[in-house]
């Protein structure tokens, strides 16, 4: 009896020392740790916030431990070289490193700011922005503001619009045209450079500048939803970097008579690679003001290029897949993962600080699955029909917008 | 949609397989009385009656003819009776094995390194146990014990950030295991047995179903768990405890016992540099009904 009991102590002893013990997560925004004066511990302190804080594991095929194993040494040696003589590496050197790191990971919001430990010289990579440029209907492109108003004023002076109006707010631009058709019917047409048309049409405007750009979505909503010889709506998302994902409401929900659901999301709920909630349907509502496009059977048309970024990739994937939707133009930029406000409630998403630390590293919060079409983070939305501006200008896709709305 | 199809099959194969459970134990009840009544009088209603008890003069002299029968002296003095069907012939019946099923609920919680998710605060969680048992008597005080399990290992997690509290953000995760512990039975007492279980098992995580309320919705909803590549669903570990049993009528034994389970394998794949550790611990309470052989 006696002896039976020892070998049951004995087992229990045996047991507590059998389980592995865990490593700690480092926390990449931790104020002890965003300050440091060594490359190893930043890359360190990135690799680890990646390996928490990236919302794509699940889909990225880089191998991320691989990663460490294999530049590790390569800023130990920054360190050794730092303590010999005081050398900091170049700009090229050092995102070459970072380059290296992330330059497969699919998240196309993703952009480093990294501060050099010794010298505090700040230094921007985004891996996305690399890829798009590299894609062949992308090189030797222009892009950007300035050049879609020179293009916009082709359009003027070709005749493809009637006239228009140029908004500017901050940074902000947008501008609101008129096609009339031969037969009198009307085209209504918006491009804007980013996404913030809900909170816009609540301000007054301090500027006359201000005061256009928010009468220029006003006046296009008007007449969207209330032109009686309306032929089609152009809704321009080409070289629009993105923004507030509530705008759906206005520039699909206006269009709708049953909720669409559009795609389903999901982040993590844990500091683990693959700690995911569920996939959760996001759906876009029917606006109160509302117009069936449907029964009317009045197209719908997106323009987008390789710089329709973000929610402009979002609003035209949905467009292309309304009744009468349809989009025309490049395949977009290929970020869609969306980024929420309050990081600290998730496990994943942008972290450091920049003006604090020494590092910032902005990544998407949500994975978005397209209904249908699945993950096309880093890949982009696909037109319905493809026009390039290296082929036809930026005047192509417009021209086979109004081609088509004449047609249909 | 898909999620409430999930749940009603999660439901399905429970019942499922909590029904192959219970109709076993009926099958192996219903199997032992007739045998019982074999060796039993029974009065004008088919009732069984209790044999006359054993007087202890015929069990010292042996003159009850049963090569069971014994009398043991406990150290206080006080005499019982090692086995009180004392008029069966046990030769045939010598209960070297038994076969039956087991019942119980099980409490689960995670031990696990969660870092600097400090807002995370993890719970233990209830759930059910069921599967079929068997022993094999290699001697008096020592039984090999081998069980086939359907062993839930739920657990839960709560946000603890006030606002997240506020909106009663948790998961809570359901994991169905199929396990196989073997053990050693060692065995004490008469005719109420007390038994102490060590040994060892082996398992697989079958799948589960998470009922959650998250950021993005304003419900509560459940949903059939995912795996990741990162699920490593082979389990494994230790297993000890505690029961007694004692057999009611000849056949049939039922025992009572709290077993804990000390899962020595992580449920998350250990990663090249990051070894992100959670264990499960199961505590096993429940009820038996054996065949004895």
């Amino acid at each position: 009896m006696k002896h039976k009991l020892l070998y049951i102590i004995a087992i229990s002893l045996l047991v507590t020392g059998c389980r592995q013990k865990g490593d700690i997560y480092v926390d990449p925004n931790d104020p002890m740790n965003l300050n440091y004066t060594s490359y190893a511990k930043q890359f360190d302190i990135f690799w680890q916030g990646m390996n928490t804080y990236y919302v794509f594991w699940s889909e990225d095929e880089t191998d991320w431990d691989d990663v460490y194993t294999r530049l590790k040494p390569k800023f130990d040696a920054l360190d050794e070289a730092y303590k010999a003589d005081g050398s900091v590496p170049d700009s090229l050197t050092f995102i070459a490193l970072y380059q290296d790191a992330t330059s497969s990971l699919i998240d196309h919001h993703l952009v480093l700011r990294l501060r050099d430990v010794h010298t505090d010289q700040l230094y921007v990579y985004s891996p996305g922005s690399e890829e798009v440029k590299s894609r062949e209907y992308v090189a030797g492109q222009k892009y950007g503001k300035k050049v879609m108003k020179e293009e916009i004023q082709k359009c003027i002076d070709q005749k493809l619009l009637d006239a228009g109006t140029w908004g500017e707010k901050g940074d902000d631009a947008n501008f609101f045209g008129i096609r009339t058709l031969d037969d009198g019917r009307k085209v209504a047409y918006l491009w804007q450079s980013s996404y913030n048309m809900l909170a816009s049409l609540k301000e007054e405007g301090e500027t006359d500048e201000e005061r256009v750009y928010i009468n220029n979505i006003e006046a296009w909503m008007d007449m969207c939803l209330t032109e009686t010889r309306l032929a089609g709506i152009i809704l321009d998302n080409r070289c629009n970097r993105g923004g507030k994902v509530a705008d759906l409401e206005l520039v699909v929900g206006s269009f709708i008579n049953e909720k669409v659901h559009y795609a389903d999301l999901r982040y993590k709920e844990g500091p683990g690679r693959y700690d995911y909630t569920d996939w959760m349907p996001a759906y876009v509502e029917p606006a109160a003001k509302r117009r069936d496009i449907e029964t009317e059977n009045i197209p719908y048309i997106v323009l987008t290029n390789a710089y329709s970024i973000s929610m402009a990739e979002t609003s035209s994937e949905i467009i292309k897949k309304l009744p009468t939707g349809r989009m025309i133009g490049e395949r977009t930029y290929g970020a869609h993962g969306q980024l929420m406000p309050y990081n600290t409630y998730f496990h994943d998403g942008t972290f450091g600080d920049i003006n604090n630390g020494k590092h910032y590293v902005y990544t998407s919060s949500l994975q978005v699955r397209f209904v249908d079409d699945g993950i096309l983070e880093g890949v982009g939305i696909t037109p319905t029909k493809a026009i390039y501006q290296a082929e036809d200008g930026y005047i192509g896709a417009m021209n086979k917008a109004l081609d088509y709305i004449k047609a249909y | 949609m898909n999620n409430i199809t999930h749940f009603r099959r999660g439901i399905g194969r429970t019942l499922g397989v909590l029904g192959i459970v219970v109709s076993t134990t009926v099958v192996l009840t219903m199997s032992a009385l007739p045998m019982y009544a074999q060796g039993q009088k029974t009065n004008n209603r088919g009732m069984y009656t209790a044999p006359a008890p054993v007087q202890r003069s015929e069990i010292r002299s042996g003159r009850s003819g049963v090569e069971y029968e014994k009398v043991r002296r406990t150290r206080r003095g006080a005499q019982y009776k090692s086995h009180r069907y004392s008029d069966i012939d046990r030769s045939a019946h010598p209960g070297i094995w038994t076969l039956g099923a087991t019942i119980g609920a099980t409490y689960n919680w995670q031990t696990r390194e969660a870092g600097y998710a400090y807002d995370m605060s993890f719970k233990g969680g209830w759930g059910a146990n069921a599967g079929v048992t068997a022993t094999f008597k290699a001697l008096e005080w020592l039984s090999i014990r081998a069980d086939v399990l359907f062993t839930q290992k739920n657990f839960g997690m709560e946000r603890m950030q006030p606002e997240l509290r506020e909106q009663n953000i948790h998961s809570d995760y359901m994991c169905h295991y199929l396990q196989i512990p073997v053990m050693a039975d060692w065995t004490f007492g008469g005719e109420i047995k007390s038994h102490i279980y060590t040994g060892a098992y082996g398992g697989a995580w079958l799948g589960g179903n998470v009922s959650r309320k998250t950021l993005l919705v304003t419900d509560e909803y459940r949903a059939r768990y995912e795996f990741t590549p990162e699920d490593n669903r082979i389990d494994g570990g230790l297993v000890g405890g505690l029961g007694v049993s004692w057999d009611p009528m000849p056949y049939l034994r039922i025992g009572f016992e709290a077993l804990f389970y000390y899962s020595m394998a992580n449920t998350v794949k250990r990663q090249a540099l990051m070894n992100d550790t959670r264990y499960n611990n199961t505590v096993v309470v429940g009820v038996s009904t054996k065949y004895v052989f």
